[in-house]
């Protein structure tokens, strides 16, 4: 939003969104918060996000009103297009994203989005994003996250500047968001759709709402995504707490 | 906006004897008109419009307030979490005090976490919502007794 209002470096911190939602009231809107390590690093819901030190890009984005006409609920699918336009830059093959946010490479998840608002008297008073991209973790450390995970240094067999990284991912993010505060969610929906490679899938989704197997036929606008089951009835899922499996 | 969201939504309005309801919520304009019972025609007057989306300015249903204090409402659709993570704490019990500022709970929509507070001062009176559990569009959470 703007660009200049700088980053904030930190050595260590529990976890950027956190420090970003503590401190939102003294935060100018567009500042990056990063991290050299998260002594607790999370994703939604609690869940851990494994933030070892000096090796990977941890950072959030604070923004607060007016958001003009960026709908706030669509900063996940730009965060997650932000991190999948950064590591294809650098060459990594195979990438596509998660829907809704998350950017894996083939089944290994490579990256990962938390959102969270603060939401008073009705209205959005900060919202906060945070983008975790594996860099340099050694098959080691990638071996004690709970699920299949790779990093873009993995991927390509050679280290990559983290600074260098932040300022690839910051140039798309801003970028994105300027685009949606001026124009609206549809050119980066269109383009967050296409890097989801999903429709035409067979998928499988379980979760708080009653799970449902079959072929993606599209995503709505919304994030909701359209799957048409095999007697042909189609179903609209809204993302709240589901996974999402390839067939 | 589904006609089961309309439907619980004039449901709440008769709960709370509202006559008139304007939504601004995704891209979607609600306009509900009702009639108080015995003044003429019940039927509400449903008028839905595709509008420009202003994600800044989210407007909840205007909240019930009666006698018994102040009903926080969902500003959104979504799943309500009653504590940040399945292991933690859940943020407010039944006769816990809050200020304004205290977070009450998380209402998950499209994978945004949304911290919502409690905006009075006072002391929880009631819990409307078991954790996990889908909430509507300005569908009562808790009650704040000032």
């Amino acid at each position: 939003m703007h660009p200049d209002d700088g980053i904030i470096y930190l050595a260590e911190v529990d976890s950027t969104n956190s420090y970003c939602m503590r401190e939102a009231a003294s935060l100018a809107s567009g500042t990056f918060v990063v991290a050299d390590s998260q002594t607790a690093g999370r994703g939604r819901l609690g869940r851990v996000w494994h933030s070892p030190p000096g090796c990977n890009l941890y950072v959030s984005i604070i923004l607060k009103p007016p958001f003009q006409r960026l709908d706030p609920a669509v900063l996940p699918q730009i965060a997650s297009l932000a991190a999948y336009n950064t590591v294809r830059d650098y060459g990594v093959q195979d990438v596509w994203i998660k829907w809704p946010n998350d950017v894996y490479v083939g089944d290994c998840k490579l990256a990962g989005v938390l959102t969270e608002s603060r939401v008073v008297a009705g209205a959005v008073e900060a919202v906060v994003t945070g983008i975790g991209i594996n860099l340099n973790m050694s098959p080691a450390e990638l071996a004690v996250i709970d699920k299949p995970a790779t990093a873009v240094g993995a991927q390509l067999d050679r280290d990559i500047d983290r600074d260098d990284c932040l300022q690839r991912l910051a140039g798309y993010f801003n970028a994105a968001c300027a685009t949606c505060q001026s124009h609206g969610f549809e050119q980066i929906y269109a383009e967050w759709r296409d890097a989801s490679g999903l429709v035409g899938r067979r998928v499988s989704i379980t979760g708080t709402e009653a799970g449902v197997t079959g072929t993606v036929r599209q995503f709505a606008i919304d994030g909701s995504i359209v799957i048409v089951d095999e007697r042909g009835a189609s179903h609209t899922v809204r993302s709240g707490d589901l996974t999402l499996t390839l067939l | 906006m589904d006609i089961k969201e309309i439907t619980k939504i004039v449901e709440l309005m008769a709960k709370h004897d509202l006559t008139e309801i304007d939504i601004q919520a995704e891209n979607n304009t609600l306009t509900i008109k009702r009639e108080r019972p015995g003044t003429a025609d019940q039927a509400p007057t449903v008028i839905t419009q595709m509008a420009p989306v202003d994600a800044g300015n989210i407007v909840p249903v205007p909240p019930a307030e009666d006698d018994a204090g102040h009903t926080i409402v969902s500003p959104i659709v979504g799943t309500f979490y009653a504590a940040p993570s399945p292991d933690a704490g859940i943020f407010v019990n039944v006769g816990d005090e809050v200020s304004a500022d205290t977070v009450v709970c998380i209402v998950e929509a499209m994978k945004v976490m949304n911290e919502i507070t409690a905006d009075v001062s006072g002391v929880v009176k009631k819990v409307l919502v078991e954790n996990g559990h889908p909430v509507e569009f300005g569908e009562p959470l808790f009650v704040i007794e000032a």
